[in-house]
């Protein structure tokens, strides 16, 4: 039985993202608790768009966090918002 | 609208613009976001959950070197490492594998012949490289204490020279197959990890007296 990280890395392989993206993404969820991955496998599987999409989250909040940027943190943080309110159950 | 939009400046909540006129502090900015997401539900409150997980993994390396920093000497000093030497025999487990993925790469380097290979030899190589360094499972590891699922390696001075001319290698090697294939921006990301391995790794951190260093001396995160 996969585990939720190898769930996770076989679908972000399967993407339409880079190689180099592919293995930066996989790399952020090598730093997560097994436990912690299974919101990752579930979204990514039930619908890969947010696979890029996430991948697009996590080089803006990457290069945030380096910066030290809080003006466009408050940005991701609207647009965030905006994307989970157009969410349809 | 799709997340790419960054410049969307439209939301009046009251949480979000308390951010702005701070400085900017990491773990501030991660509760605000999960505070934000609270009200969400359904699907939604799913999506918000990955997105603060992927919050909480972006900042964590910061968070963890800083609080790491904190348990070090205050002799700690930090300073360049002359790259030009490296002596082998002081070389351990630790800076072998640098060696030996490199040894890999220049091997398969003749078979590559299209964009295709091209790709496929920089995910496998520059790939292994990257991953070896940032996530340690090679030579003298441990687990952090602050961040159990934070692997941390100790080095000798001649590791990190090692790894650095590795790294310096493999760009050299990029820089050829993208002169050769126009690998365009599909290498970017990787360019800019070896630049921040090399630049890690030819920083070497320096104690008072070695030999009266602590257990953790010499544990060090080449990592973002």
């Amino acid at each position: 039985m996969k585990t939720n990280f190898e769930k996770v890395k076989d679908l972000i392989a399967q993407s339409n993202l880079s190689l180099p993206d592919q293995i930066d993404l996989i790399d952020l969820f090598l730093k997560a608790n097994d436990s912690e991955l299974e919101s990752v496998a579930d979204l990514f599987l039930s619908d890969s768009s947010w696979i890029e999409k996430i991948n697009v989250n996590y080089k803006a909040k990457q290069a945030i966090f380096r910066a030290g940027d809080s003006k466009t943190w408050k940005q991701i943080l609207e647009t965030e918002e905006k994307e989970l309110g157009n969410v349809n159950e | 609208m799709g997340m790419e939009n960054m410049q969307q400046k439209n939301s009046e909540e009251e949480v979000v613009d308390s951010i702005e006129s701070a400085d900017f502090k990491p773990e501030q900015a991660l509760n605000k976001e999960k505070t934000l997401f609270e009200r969400f539900s359904g699907k939604a409150k799913k999506i918000a959950r990955v997105m603060t997980l992927v919050s909480a993994l972006s900042a964590a390396p910061g968070l963890v070197q800083e609080a790491y920093a904190e348990q070090k000497s205050p002799d700690v000093k930090v300073k360049q490492v002359e790259k030009e030497s490296i002596n082998e025999a002081n070389v351990t487990e630790s800076g072998k594998w640098a060696k030996e993925i490199l040894d890999q790469a220049k091997s398969e380097l003749s078979e590559v012949k299209t964009r295709e290979d091209a790709i496929h030899f920089i995910n496998s190589n520059a790939g292994s490289f990257m991953r070896e360094c940032y996530f340690p499972t090679k030579g003298n590891i441990r687990q952090a204490e602050l961040v159990p699922t934070l692997t941390l390696r100790k080095y000798s001075v001649d590791d990190l020279r090692l790894i650095a001319q590795v790294a310096e290698q493999l760009k050299t090697i990029l820089q050829d197959l993208d002169s050769k294939y126009s690998m365009g921006g599909t290498i970017d990301k990787v360019k800019t990890n070896l630049d921040d391995i090399d630049k890690k790794a030819s920083s070497e951190t320096l104690y008072s007296s070695r030999k009266q260093a602590d257990a953790s001396s010499g544990y060090i995160i080449l990592r973002h």
